[in-house]
């Protein structure tokens, strides 16, 4: 068998050079899913008229995964909005519930309207108004606290 | 002066060069058709013939930022886009006129996946496929240009080298993450997985409030996952062990390119280090789990491999 060729291994330094500098830009991404790691996060759920929390992904077809990182992209606008009025904010989770009210707006209704197929609809299914929560975690001393918030309801 | 910029240069090019491995055909063409198979069922919205139903592109990454992707909401439109994405895949997968076809699947598969991650909640398990097809499709594109009689039927040598070329893509997504990760924590990442437990915390309420269903008792995980939070939460240095080392086997992804044993060892690791996210953070890659294993694993090549090899 001839011996291989040699040759550099180019397209792994473009790749990399391209998903680094062009950053979320499908197929191009930075993947920065646990990018960092800190003692606080937050996740959202959602909830009926009843305060009965909601099988959002049963319902609607999306996971509150992905229906985090919607209300997230939220925050983070309605952060930068507020910073550049001038007011100073250290992190989200010193945001206030009326600073987070608009994204969690933003997401009821993008919800309502994006169901996956054969979910259009969904709303009428259950009892309205329907609230999202905003659940702050946070790890003091080793142990976990959670506080649950009504952001929004539609 | 220009001396010394040649030889530094002449380093780095053998510095960043590798032998390109032999694929036989019998490997390279299963290779072909399993990736194939893989695209065909992960392109978004795959199967509904009905299109997307998405009201617009809210939040637009890749092609999204410069077309209007909401034609891929029309049935009619959606169906045809189906059908010529499969068909050329189909000739693709054969190895038949893979400048074109390999185009024709690459922009599809990213104009649906751009028009997926759209919508605000960008996720990140088809990037690895639409960054696979592109360069495939470049490599083809090239090929053809320097050879044009390859268009059709490219030599065993093209399909070879494609091979060499899209297995650095996959592995690039992997060094990747890795990069950020030290990057954007201003190389503090290994030292704050301490808080990972957030994290745990954080997935299996989000999974509750998915569908509502609470922990099998009878599934062994279920019942260890409030166990291995508290044991991560009191021992942060045994957090620290078990997440850095995942952190490290993305850095050094890359030697899967060494050979086809250190594919084989990478590509199982890599393997098992999904199936481990899949199971404690519910963040499930598997396309990533079965491109690793067809390029990497590559159990047609063992076999052949082992066929090949004289009796002792």
């Amino acid at each position: 068998m001839p011996a291989p060729i040699r040759l550099p291994l180019f397209t792994l330094v473009a790749v990399t050079a391209l998903c680094l500098s062009l950053g979320e830009n499908f197929p191009f991404s930075n993947f920065p899913m646990y990018r960092s790691f800190s003692d606080y996060s937050y996740y959202v759920y959602f909830t009926d008229a009843d305060g009965k929390p909601l099988p959002i992904k049963d319902l609607t077809g999306h996971r509150t995964s992905a229906l985090k990182k919607i209300y997230n992209d939220e925050v983070k606008d309605t952060r930068k909005e507020l910073e550049a009025a001038g007011a100073k904010i250290d992190g989200y989770q010193f945001m206030t519930p009326e600073q987070r009210k608009p994204a969690g707006e933003y997401t009821l209704e993008w919800l309502e309207e994006n169901a996956k197929e054969g979910r259009d609809g969904w709303t009428s299914k259950v009892k309205a108004p329907v609230r999202i929560h905003h659940v702050d975690i946070k790890v003091t001393d080793g142990k976990t606290t959670k506080t649950d918030t009504v952001v929004a309801e539609k | 002066m220009l001396g010394q910029l040649k030889s530094a240069s002449s380093r780095l090019y053998k510095a960043i060069s590798t032998p390109v491995e032999h694929h036989g055909l019998v490997e390279i063409l299963p290779m072909r058709i399993l990736f194939a198979i893989v695209c065909a069922v992960s392109i978004p919205n795959a199967f509904n013939w009905d299109g997307f139903a998405y009201d617009g592109q809210p939040d637009p990454v890749g092609l999204a930022h410069f077309l209007d992707l909401t034609f891929l909401n029309e049935t009619g439109t959606w169906t045809t886009v189906l059908i010529v994405y499969w068909s050329a895949l189909a000739l693709f997968g054969i190895g038949l006129a893979p400048a074109v076809s390999a185009t024709v699947a690459a922009l599809i598969f990213n104009l649906a996946g751009a028009f997926e991650g759209s919508q605000g909640a960008d996720k990140h398990h088809l990037q690895v496929i639409g960054l696979t097809l592109l360069v495939f499709a470049v490599h083809y594109i090239v090929a053809a240009i320097r050879a044009p009689k390859s268009l059709f039927r490219p030599s065993y040598l093209h399909h070879n080298l494609a091979i060499f070329h899209a297995k650095q893509a996959i592995v690039a997504t992997y060094l990747v993450t890795a990069i950020y990760k030290l990057w954007y924590s201003k190389f503090e990442w290994i030292k704050d997985s301490k808080h990972f437990p957030v994290q745990l915390v954080k997935t299996r309420d989000m999974d509750y409030y998915n569908s509502l269903e609470t922990p099998d008792p009878s599934n062994w995980f279920d019942r260890l996952s409030p166990a291995i939070e508290t044991f991560f939460l009191n021992n942060p240095n045994w957090c620290r062990f078990f997440i850095g080392s995942g952190l490290l086997l993305e850095l050094f992804a890359f030697l899967a390119l060494a050979g086809r044993k250190w594919g084989l060892i990478f590509g199982l690791a890599l393997i098992l280090f999904h199936l481990t996210i899949s199971r404690v953070m519910s963040l499930t890659f598997e396309e990533n789990i079965l491109i690793i294993a067809i390029f990497f694993v590559n159990v047609p090549g063992w076999i052949h491999a082992a066929l090949k090899k004289p009796a002792l």
